[in-house]
């Protein structure tokens, strides 16, 4: 009896294990697809901004809105890391948890930097918004350097 | 005085004399140039090889993070080991500082040490090999100029049937190619200048093109990219291809990426590209930014797609 009564205890606990792990690997998939979109989302922003710098188009009346838009997801980048999501289908590379001091400073940076090109968007400071911009490509390379792996284009 | 004079008069003597004289002042006119060139030509020559160190991206391998610079010791992960690029700052024992002009372009432009053994390939001298002497000499003239550094170089970590130097005179027997990169004339001047910018300078298909199975790299997929890159990156096509290189770049972002490293849809160089893009593209002049584009853009187009693992989407969903 106390044998059966074991075996049974045994296997509740395995299945109560294998679901736990299943469904934090499910919750751990749904945070890199909502930060593939966010980041995806702000590249999206980055290239409309890039065509309205560089003068290509005439949409200088949205780049408010794609200022904002890049600087409002860009304070959110470390939340979108929660350790244990470097596994799966994903780029982040383990360093941004190994190395973390070093990926909050890169973090810094990028939000000081989308933060100063809304204010230089919102000043209306023409002479200053194309440098500005590039600080926040830079921003944007300086953490792809070190913390996105290399895949594809 | 009197015997000077008298063999002044005698015809020979006469003409030994003007020999002399002659001698004597272009000696005078060496000795005066010799003391204006280093005021003068010696600043700008540092300046020009400065620029050229950078252009030729040897800082991005000679500079370890948080290392000195030109120091060595940054390690290159290839599919053949390991590679650790050597001190090349002016210090006479662990540097280059007791190289010769002669030896300087031997190393760089047939891969071969003071002492005559050979240069590994990751060294890529297979490019180097068409840079305009007069270049290589003002990069040797920059680097005498820097401080030297006393960091010894660290040895290469090699499978043992790799360690045999003298085996690569067969490497090079096969893969130092004539005419030399970069070199090839070609009747438009900017894309001229843009193919020795890409070929022999900053040696864009070391890493963009893929290797044989002895480390050569396969001419007729040059720029097509690979997925062996180094530490085993995939390194992307950027041959004109509309599908699989980047045929549908413009001239203007593909200039503004080599500026800024942005690209078209939004996206940022990483990895060793985004080290490219500060170290050397985005601080060439304009007019060399320019070439490179001209040039990059005439390439032949290859299809090669590096996608094999899953189908290909107008986006990778998978990059963060």
């Amino acid at each position: 009896m106390h044998i059966v009564k074991a075996t049974r205890s045994s296997i509740c606990l395995l299945i109560v294990a294998i679901w736990a792990i299943t469904a934090t690997a499910a919750e751990t998939e749904d945070i890199i697809k909502y930060r593939q979109g966010v980041m995806t989302s702000i590249s999206g922003h980055m290239a409309a901004v890039s065509q309205i710098v560089r003068g290509k188009v005439d949409y200088a009346d949205d780049l408010m809105y794609h200022a904002e838009s890049i600087d409002r997801s860009m304070q959110t980048v470390e939340s979108l890391f929660p350790k244990d999501t470097d596994f799966g289908e994903t780029r982040a590379l383990d360093a941004i948890w190994s190395q973390a001091d070093k990926f909050k400073k890169v973090s810094d940076e990028a939000k000081a930097a989308t933060s100063a090109f809304r204010d230089t968007v919102k000043a209306n400071d023409k002479a200053a918004l194309v440098a500005k911009f590039k600080t926040v490509v830079d921003s944007c390379k300086a953490c792809h350097k070190d913390f996105r792996e290399q895949k594809d284009q | 005085m009197r015997l000077r004079a008298a063999r002044a008069c005698s015809p020979a003597s006469g003409i030994l004399g003007v020999i002399s004289g002659l001698a004597r002042g272009l000696i005078l006119l060496c000795v005066i140039l010799a003391g204006a060139v280093p005021v003068t030509h010696g600043a700008a020559l540092l300046e020009r090889g400065e620029y050229l160190v950078r252009a030729g991206g040897c800082t991005n391998c000679h500079t370890d993070e948080q290392g000195a610079f030109l120091a060595g010791g940054r390690a290159l992960n290839t599919p053949f080991g390991t590679f650790y690029a050597p001190n090349i700052t002016p210090h006479r024992r662990h540097g280059i500082g007791a190289w010769t002009d002669a030896e300087f372009l031997r190393a760089m432009k047939a891969g071969l040490a003071p002492d005559g053994t050979n240069y590994y390939p990751a060294f890529p001298y297979v490019a180097y090999a068409g840079m305009r002497r007069e270049d290589v000499l003002a990069v040797k003239a920059y680097l005498d100029s820097i401080p030297p550094v006393a960091q010894p170089n660290r040895p290469h970590q090699l499978p043992w049937y790799l360690r045999f130097r003298p085996g690569l005179w067969l490497w090079k027997w096969r893969y130092l190619s004539l005419p030399a990169p970069g070199t090839t004339r070609d009747t438009d001047p900017l894309r001229q200048r843009g193919a020795y910018l890409v070929n022999a300078l900053a040696h864009c298909g070391e890493c963009h093109t893929p290797r044989d199975w002895f480390g050569g790299l396969i001419d007729a997929r040059r720029h097509a990219g690979t997925v062996n890159g180094p530490d085993g990156d995939v390194v992307p096509n950027i041959t004109p291809d509309r599908k699989t290189g980047i045929g549908k770049w413009s001239n203007d972002d593909l200039l503004f990426y080599l500026q800024t490293g942005l690209t078209a849809d939004g996206d940022s160089a990483g990895g060793p590209m985004a080290e490219v893009i500060d170290n050397i593209t985005s601080r060439l002049t304009k007019a060399d930014q320019q070439a490179i584009v001209r040039y990059v853009l005439s390439l032949p187009p290859i299809e090669n797609s590096l996608q094999s693992s899953r189908a290909k989407t107008e986006r990778d969903p998978y990059e963060y």
